[in-house]
């Protein structure tokens, strides 16, 4: 039987730890988690089954200090010219396992890109918080607090609306600032979140990039309120809720950088959700690749094994190529991401653009493939041990969030048309 | 706007008697279902069970499906009840559709066997299997029949009914008994059947479902209902019917939670309401589209089965087709609606969530991404060997 690692990517682009990463968290995963994970849902609000799963990821196996530099105890990856290929190998094999478990991971990352990554590093902040992810014992999550009620996907909408719906504020105050604002739906909220990155607006209703601010919070500061978790469809490993900042104060150095840079540098923070997203997307398909070769050879159909039905074969055959054409251009956008030299800067209107382009489309194929995966497997198909469907519920999310498919569309046709009024 | 004003379907196609009896269905599901959801969510125990319990005997459903000796429930009838129930939970639908089906396809001197006060029916369908039936199109049946000098012994292991398999009263058990299609029924107390733990699935959660096992289970002529290619068509004619009916109310509420989510929204910042943004509206105009066709779609198939009963190849054909689109529109409004609402369709405040995860159950149930083309083109283009 034809193993996962055959499925294309482009080797020749690939880190050279790249092997090493793999092996590792594939272990993890086969051991940690795919044993454990059809549990997974009736855990999604105290998190027993799943917290066990977190600490040998991010503590035993050290990924929480990924984006860190090594005098600080990190892994030193925000100064790598891997970081994308790096990044996508392991969140690949993370998602294999379990796609909540590889967003709530890849979010602690999230908000720090603003200060770990070369050329922007943040050296007092990198030092300020270093020692809450690399000197702990038990897992440390970060959070980005960006979507309002009031608003759903524009704080992400840079482009047209320029940060001007953001209603969380930033007022300086001496040398510090004071937050006030309601945020909804973060990864890693729901009372999990150590440290929130917050977009907020220095003048409310503001469209000059100065006004935007991304400014640090530790969730333990007064005045931070975090919800109880929503109860979603799936993705249970990752809690989201509701977050209240009410007179939050912060030293003024919490912010990552200042005018007019944190609004450059957040558009590398949607860069790297976008990657994020589909390295979710190549694992939670490399995974159902797996069970349906298992599946597919099992049952039987007409007297045959389902798979040498050709009806069923070209099912399977468009699943397949979904899989190479997602993993291919997944490993495209992480190089892109490392390449800067050849395609720009992750940050750059050009990068984003064919990122947007890259997410949706993968994420599409993606949904479209796991239905009929699902369809395939006949009644076992929602059967919960079966684990494709946990895929198909966890999945649905990625390909909704950042905006979902329609803020992508608009930014890609606005880059590709040079659309005007979009 | 009401439901038939907005998605309208041919007045003269229900009687007035069919309208009304929609109507207080419609009254049940806001009475029983969705009024009591936010204080139950997806308890069986606390929230379906007694639905299903009013629905048959408050409602009345339990007399007019086993009618005896005036008429039973009409095709439309059925149709129109089962979109109301589909409307309020589609697992609820899915049972009524199992228990309708049999009931309709059970010859009349044998109704008794299945019309104890409140009993529920589950089919237990063909799937897939070592061995396939002469005369099930490539599928196996899940129990066997052998012959004994009084009957039969009925035997299969990790047999996985349609729905209910934990709580059904009775089971309906399409077989092959010499190289026919043949429906046994059994109950759930029958010695030899074992029911086993529920089991967690996707969605439907308003059918509680395990796996049976027929230890040498024996029957006899009372409990063989019928034998033959017909009467299993007809038997699947009146399952797609009651499924495509759910599926058609699971659209409509789909329709209802998308019209009041959008309603107060806003897109761009600029103040534009959301669905008057021309992508949205393509998105909402593909949903109303499904909606508007498949109500049609699904009631032409009920005056189908009405005139012609569906045991003929083409209506089964007509039902298989309504079926197998009304159950992927369904799937494809609901994937649409929460790319729409986004993480409020996904999180499960908002309930669309949980027909999208019913809708999907249902559609690996029926098989009919698998069995369906086939069972097209065996019809439409003659293809015998099939």
């Amino acid at each position: 039987m034809r193993a996962i690692d055959e499925i294309t990517r482009p080797l020749e682009y690939l880190s050279p730890m790249d092997r090493h990463l793999g092996e590792i968290i594939r272990s993890w995963a086969d051991h940690d988690v795919i044993p454990h994970r059809r549990r997974y849902d009736e855990d999604w609000k105290d998190h027993q089954l799943i917290e066990p799963a977190f600490k040998s990821l991010m503590v035993d196996l050290g990924l929480q200090r990924f984006l860190f530099p090594e005098d600080l105890g990190g892994m030193g990856f925000g100064h790598s010219s891997y970081l994308g290929t790096g990044g996508f190998r392991i969140f690949e094999e993370v998602a294999r396992a379990d796609s909540a478990i590889g967003v709530a991971a890849g979010v602690v990352f999230w908000p720090l890109i603003m200060i770990c990554n070369e050329p922007h590093v943040n050296r007092r902040l990198c030092e300020e918080l270093a020692p809450r992810f690399c000197d702990s014992d038990r897992p440390v999550f970060a959070a980005n607090a960006m979507t309002e009620p009031q608003g759903g996907a524009d704080i992400e909408n840079l482009d047209l609306l320029g940060g001007s719906t953001i209603r969380t504020s930033a007022t300086l105050d001496g040398d510090e600032w004071v937050i006030n604002g309601h945020k909804l739906w973060p990864t890693n909220s729901g009372g999990v979140a150590d440290l929130f990155g917050v977009v907020c607006s220095t003048n409310p209703g503001s469209r000059d990039p100065r006004d935007f601010a991304f400014i640090f919070v530790p969730a333990d500061t007064e005045g931070v309120t975090q919800g109880g978790p929503y109860e979603k469809a799936g993705m249970a490993a990752d809690k989201n809720s509701d977050i209240w900042f009410e007179n939050v104060r912060v030293p003024a150095w919490y912010r990552a950088h200042g005018p007019g840079d944190d609004y450059k540098y957040f558009k590398e923070v949607v860069a790297f959700g976008l990657l994020g997203s589909m390295a979710f997307t190549s694992g939670v398909l490399l995974n159902t690749y797996e069970l349906l070769q298992d599946a597919t050879t099992r049952l039987r159909f007409r007297g045959r094994p389902l798979k040498e039905n050709d009806d069923i074969a070209a099912g399977l055959s468009d699943f397949a190529a979904t899989l190479e054409t997602v993993r291919i251009l997944g490993y495209q956008f992480a190089r892109m991401i490392d390449r800067r030299d050849l395609y720009g800067m992750p940050w750059s209107d050009d990068v984003v653009a064919r990122g947007r382009a890259y997410k949706f489309l993968t994420c599409d194929l993606a949904v479209k493939s796991l239905r009929q995966a699902m369809d395939l497997l006949g009644a076992h198909g929602s059967d919960r041990v079966g684990d494709v469907e946990k895929h198909w519920r966890d999945f649905k999310i990625v390909q909704l969030w950042m905006g979902g498919k329609q803020l992508c569309q608009m930014e890609v046709a606005r880059h590709f048309f040079e659309c005007e009024t979009l | 706007m009401k439901d038939n004003d907005r998605f309208p379907i041919p007045r003269e196609w229900l009687s007035d008697e069919t309208v009304m009896l929609a109507d207080s269905v419609a009254r049940w599901a806001a009475r029983e279902v969705t009024g009591r959801r936010s204080q139950h969510r997806e308890s069986y125990a606390e929230l379906h069970r007694p639905a299903l319990a009013s629905l048959m005997e408050q409602v009345g459903l339990q007399d007019l499906l086993w009618a005896e000796p005036g008429e039973p429930l009409s095709a439309t009838a059925l149709a129109a009840v089962l979109e109301q129930v589909g409307r309020a939970d589609t697992g609820l639908g899915v049972v009524l559709a199992n228990t309708a089906a049999l009931q309709r396809c059970v010859p009349s001197h044998r109704k008794a066997l299945l019309s104890e006060r409140g009993a529920i029916g589950s089919l237990v369908l063909p799937g897939f299997g070592a061995e396939p039936g002469a005369a099930l199109h490539g599928l196996a049946p899940q129990v066997r029949a052998q012959a004994t000098t009084e009957g039969w012994t009925l035997s299969g292991r990790a047999v996985r009914p349609q729905c209910h398999g934990a709580e059904a009263t009775y089971f309906g058990l399409v077989t092959e008994l010499d190289g026919e299609p043949a429906l046994f029924a059994v109950t759930s107390r029958t010695p030899g059947l074992r029911v086993g733990d529920r089991f967690l699935k996707t969605g439907l959660h308003a059918s509680p479902n395990a796996d049976l096992e027929l230890r040498g289970v024996p029957v006899s002529e009372a409990e063989l209902l019928w034998r033959g290619a017909a009467p299993y068509r007809e038997l699947r004619s009146w399952y797609y019917l009651g499924c495509a009916a759910t599926a058609s109310g699971a659209l409509l509420a789909t329709h209802a939670i998308l019209d009041d989510w959008c309603e107060s929204r806003v897109i761009k910042g600029r103040g534009q309401p959301f669905k008057d943004n021309p992508l949205v509206a393509a998105m909402l105009g593909d949903i109303g589209g499904f909606i508007g066709t498949g109500r049609i779609l699904t009631l032409a198939l009920a005056l189908a089965l009405e005139q012609r009963g569906g045991a003929d190849e083409a209506t089964h054909a007509t039902a298989v087709a309504t079926a197998r689109l009304l159950l992927g529109n369904a799937m494809d409004g609901l994937d649409k609606a929460m790319e729409l609402m986004a993480s409020a369709g996904y999180a499960t405040e908002w309930n669309l969530e949980r027909y999208w995860r019913d809708i999907k159950t249902l559609s690996t149930y029926l098989m009919l991404e698998i069995v369906g083309p086939v069972d097209l083109a065996r019809h439409y283009f003659g293809c015998r060997n099939l």
